[in-house]
């Protein structure tokens, strides 16, 4: 097909700016946290003397001196390493009791049929239609009776729960889409049924859980009213929240703050570019 | 082997809805230390009676009403950009993800400093350019809510974008072929081919768009916190609920959101089934 | 000058490919002109320069009477059936066909008015107000062929659009087709790779072979005078048998003679005249090519004008016998002209597709190193078994054995 020139320059243009409308706020973000606090105000674009205290300010959690207002406390800037220790280990943890708990029961509503299952699946998908907050606030009053709030585990359950519906909807497309003779050739041969799913459904389902587990990692890395309620205190804590707390608290003092949210976003980018192929494939593929 | 995953899910998301069902139709209870008393829908007309949920609600449906315009139509324009293959479309894909990708407290982070008053960067811009004069406060005042319909609709146009581009892909090459052969213009093959079978994108697109705009709340936090004039609904139920401390009636909000989310999740499927078959 | 016409037409594609070298012919007014050839031979991108959809590398292209070398195709009034049909799956039958139409801004009433003639012209009426899914696959291709037709054009384009079509289906649509376009009588380039349909509904065929036109002629010439190896073992199914053979001009008395696989058949008087060469010259290899239909099993099993052969195979369809023999002395089988399919991998050798006849893979004589043989189905052949078969002499072919062109 011909692509005529005046084609090709539009589509060259229009590139440039979607990779600017894409980069551009990350870019802002990266250059600001690298600019000195004095030089915010009057820098601009680009900072003439970048300086990385702020990022060496929260890996070591010392303060700033400086005799503005809004100098960050130490006691602030040392809990940035444990809230994204917290993020980091709750993402992964949530991360595999979604897929786990996905997997099975999408596993279960594409193969197994048994009496309600049809009922029981359409009951699960209409929770996709409630929406999140929702379900949090009548998951509070219920949390807070097993004393839940404020622990991994409770923090954890409600991830599973806010995620599983979306979770086992994806899973039960995607395993619709297996083919079913790899597995009935294992039960021929002397599998049982969880053995079959073990060792033939489970290796096929690599690429559809490498994406699915990106998703769900994504999306708990980036949880924040949840987490708002539910983990307030420091061994709990995710960095999301820690961030809006900076905010609200320095406000003035963009190096610090900005270099708090870059190095926030940096495991969900990370993830987001390796494993690109893959959620580009979710995205469009079970949504269109 | 499965029975226990579907316990686990149907528990954790069935029975809090029950609880919090009943919760909204009792006052006191809980952590108040009052004695749990049956209301019937009190706390539901309370929450509405209340003139800043009116506000709210009307700020979310401004919400919802720019965001999907912004979002159906960059994502188009995008779709359309990056349809056929080129050299570098793979790292140009990678990179329109990251807005999706990164949680929304961070986008909102991000772009506080493009908007703040004394140290942003579009103040800076307009100055420099002596569009304006003085610092613009985007934040205040009515104006505040496009502001942060963009910053919203910068982390939904990825997935939006990705839906459209799957319509245009299930797209023939053959079909433009036989309308330029018939006398289309690119123009004319965009609107009369490309545009009618992309309506089922649409569709998708409206209902995912829809859902994340009534869910509002992490960008406004960020950029504006609970300031009334860009209180969204949700926004609403938390300071409601916490702020306040008025548990129930929060959670009879919750309910409300909950309810006119699933009625717009409907009425998007029954339109837009009647439109395509 | 109507009708089309391609003049010195090239098409280079990025990276030096040529896919379509220096290519002239015209179709005339009202003619059915087929083009043919394997896999990968330029006719698809030759119909797609014709049509604008791809760009001519150099060289002219002309639609009735108008330069349209550079102008899109919609400027081109023409109009174009595509192999997978290409409607537009969210319109009905009746804004599919019109769709052309509405394009040029005709009024409401002629174009409903047209669409109606058209449908009943196909006999399609009852299907006007459905949607391309809820039709069968010959239903969408009279939907894509009343769409083509119903704008009148200087010329019709002609993508393999029977390709998607069962046997059976494909042999009703190939009349269909034919008695349409006499009916419209409109200029007409048809692009297939299959031989039988542009042996059938060709008033005149072109070969292709790697962008370059092999012949150019109707049907009976290119059966009866092809004009090189390539195009000799592309048309006629059964294919032609390829030897490899030698002519011995005859000395004094004796014929001029071409011996091969340990016979000697005398050429007649009139191939002598056709090939003077022959006579004239030393002894020379060639080629020579004989059509499975053109032997009989002897009667008598000596004479020197036999071919001796083993009967390899027998497959008696029963209004013929197809016999695979091999010959008992001197035969190398030659490479085929054509690509084919090697029958232990299934893959293809050379170019990719399916063989010209469109019909069994097995009939290739050099394929297998066999001879085919088309024998009348009362013949007395048995597997396993020698025979004598008699080849016509005034049906053998001749061929230049460097160059594959005709003598």
């Amino acid at each position: 097909m011909k692509v005529s020139r005046g084609a090709r320059v539009f589509r060259r243009l229009a590139v440039t700016a979607i990779v600017l409308w894409s980069l551009l706020p990350i870019l802002v973000g990266v250059v600001t946290s690298l600019t000195p606090r004095a030089d915010v105000q009057t820098s601009g674009w680009l900072p003439s003397h970048p300086a990385s205290t702020a990022y060496s300010t929260l890996i070591n959690g010392t303060a700033i001196s400086s005799s503005d207002a809004g100098i960050p406390s130490p006691t602030d800037t040392s809990s940035f390493g444990p809230t994204m220790m917290n993020s980091a280990t709750i993402t992964v943890l949530s991360t595999i009791a979604i897929l786990a708990v996905s997997i099975l029961a999408g596993y279960g509503f594409a193969r197994l049929e048994f009496r309600g299952s049809r009922r029981l699946f359409f009951v699960i998908l209409a929770t996709l239609v409630v929406p999140v907050f929702t379900v949090v606030i009548a998951l509070f009053r219920l949390l807070s009776t097993f004393h839940l709030i404020n622990t991994y585990p409770g923090l954890i359950l409600v991830f599973v729960s806010v995620q599983a519906p979306l979770g086992i909807w994806l899973f039960h497309n995607y395993c619709k889409e297996l083919p079913r003779e790899p597995e009935e050739a294992a039960l021929i041969d002397g599998c049982t049924r969880w053995q079959a799913f073990r060792k033939v459904v489970l290796p096929q389902m690599r690429s559809g859980i490498a994406a699915l587990g990106a998703i769900f990692m994504l999306a708990v890395w980036g949880e924040f009213l949840i987490p708002l309620l539910l983990a307030s205190t420091l061994d709990t804590k995710p960095v999301t929240v820690l961030i809006t707390e900076f905010v609200g608290k320095y406000t003035t003092n963009y190096p610090l703050v900005m270099a708090a949210g870059v190095m926030a976003m940096m495991p969900p980018a990370i993830v987001a570019l390796v494993l690109n192929r893959q959620i580009r494939g979710v995205l469009s593929g079970s949504v269109g | 082997m499965v029975l226990p995953a579907l316990l686990v899910s149907g528990a954790l998301v069935f029975y809090p809805l029950v609880k919090g069902f009943s919760t909204s139709l009792h006052t006191g209870g809980g952590g108040t230390g009052l004695p749990s008393q049956y209301v019937g829908f009190d706390n539901y007309s309370a929450g509405l009676q209340d003139p800043t949920t009116g506000q709210a609600i009307v700020h979310t449906l401004f919400y919802l009403g720019i965001a999907l315009t912004l979002e159906i139509a960059a994502g188009l324009f995008i779709a359309v950009s990056l349809q056929r293959v080129f050299r570098g479309r793979g790292i140009v894909l990678a990179i329109l993800i990251l807005p999706w990708a990164l949680p929304s407290v961070v986008s909102g982070l991000l772009w506080r400093r493009i908007f703040d008053p004394q140290n942003g960067l579009l103040n800076h811009l307009l100055l420099d350019l002596h569009v304006i004069h003085d610092p613009q406060v985007w934040l205040a005042g009515a104006g505040a809510i496009p502001f942060i319909t963009v910053v919203h609709a910068w982390g939904v146009i990825p997935l939006v974008t990705l839906i459209f581009l799957a319509g245009l892909q299930s797209i023939p090459d053959d079909v433009y072929s036989a309308a330029a052969v018939d006398g289309a213009t690119p123009f004319r093959q965009f609107r009369h081919i490309t545009l009618p079978l992309l309506l089922p994108s649409m569709a998708v697109a409206a209902t995912v768009g829809t859902v994340a705009a009534i869910n509002i709340f992490d960008e406004i936090y960020v950029l504006n916190g609970t300031a009334l004039n860009t209180r969204s609904i949700v926004m609403q139920v938390y300071n409601t609920t916490f702020n306040q401390a008025n548990f129930s009636t929060g959670t009879a909000l919750a309910f409300l959101v909950g309810g006119a989310t699933a009625l717009f999740g409907i009425l998007y499927t029954v339109a837009f089934r009647r439109a395509t078959v | 000058m109507s009708g089309i016409v391609l003049e010195g037409v090239r098409k280079e594609f990025a990276g030096g490919v040529v896919a379509v070298n220096d290519l002239t012919l015209e179709v005339q007014e009202g003619e059915f002109l087929v083009l043919v050839g394997p896999s990968g031979c330029g006719k698809s991108t030759t119909l797609r320069m014709v049509a604008g959809l791809e760009e001519v590398s150099a060289g002219k292209v002309f639609i009735g009477g108008k330069l349209v070398t550079d102008e899109p195709p919609r400027s081109r009034d023409i109009a174009m059936v595509f192999q997978n049909y290409a409607l537009y799956a969210h319109m009905k039958v009746r804004d599919n066909i019109g769709f052309g139409l509405k394009m040029a801004g005709k009024p409401k009433e002629d174009v409903r008015r047209r669409v109606q003639e058209a449908a009943e012209i196909l006999g399609i009426t009852e299907l006007l107000d459905r949607k391309p899914a809820q039709l069968s696959g010959g239903q969408r291709q009279r939907v894509a062929m009343g769409r083509a037709i119903v704008r009148e054009p200087a010329a019709f384009l002609m993508d393999e659009p029977l390709s998607n079509l069962d046997a059976k289906l494909r042999v009703e649509m190939r009349a269909e087709i034919t008695s349409l376009q006499r009916r419209v009588n409109t200029p007409t380039l048809y692009v297939t790779h299959d031989q039988i349909e542009a042996m059938t509904m060709g008033d005149r065929v072109a070969i292709l072979r790697d962008g370059e036109l092999e012949q150019l002629g109707s049907p009976e010439e290119l059966y009866e005078r092809p004009a090189n190896t390539f195009v000799a073992g592309f048309i006629g199914s059964p294919a032609m048998n390829l030897l490899a053979a030698r002519i011995h001009p005859g000395a004094g008395s004796d014929r001029p003679e071409v011996r091969f696989c340990g016979c000697r058949v005398p050429l007649p008087e009139a191939t002598v005249d056709r090939h003077p060469s022959v006579a004239r010259d030393g002894p020379r290899d060639v080629v020579v090519g004989v059509r499975p239909e053109d032997t009989t099993v002897a009667t008598s099993h000596q004479a020197d004008s036999l071919l001796q052969v083993d009967v390899i195979r027998t497959e008696s369809l029963g209004s013929e016998l197809i016999a695979y023999v091999r010959p008992s002395e001197g035969f190398i089988p030659l490479a085929p002209a054509i690509p084919t399919v090697d029958e232990a991998s299934g893959e293809a050798e050379g170019a990719s597709q399916e063989p010209p006849s469109g019909g069994s893979t097995v009939r290739q004589g050099a394929r297998h190193g066999l001879v085919v043989a088309r024998l009348n189905r009362l013949a007395s052949l048995q597997e396993g078994e020698k025979s004598s078969l008699a080849v016509d002499p005034e049906r053998l072919y001749l061929f230049d054995a460097d160059t594959g062109n005709a003598l």
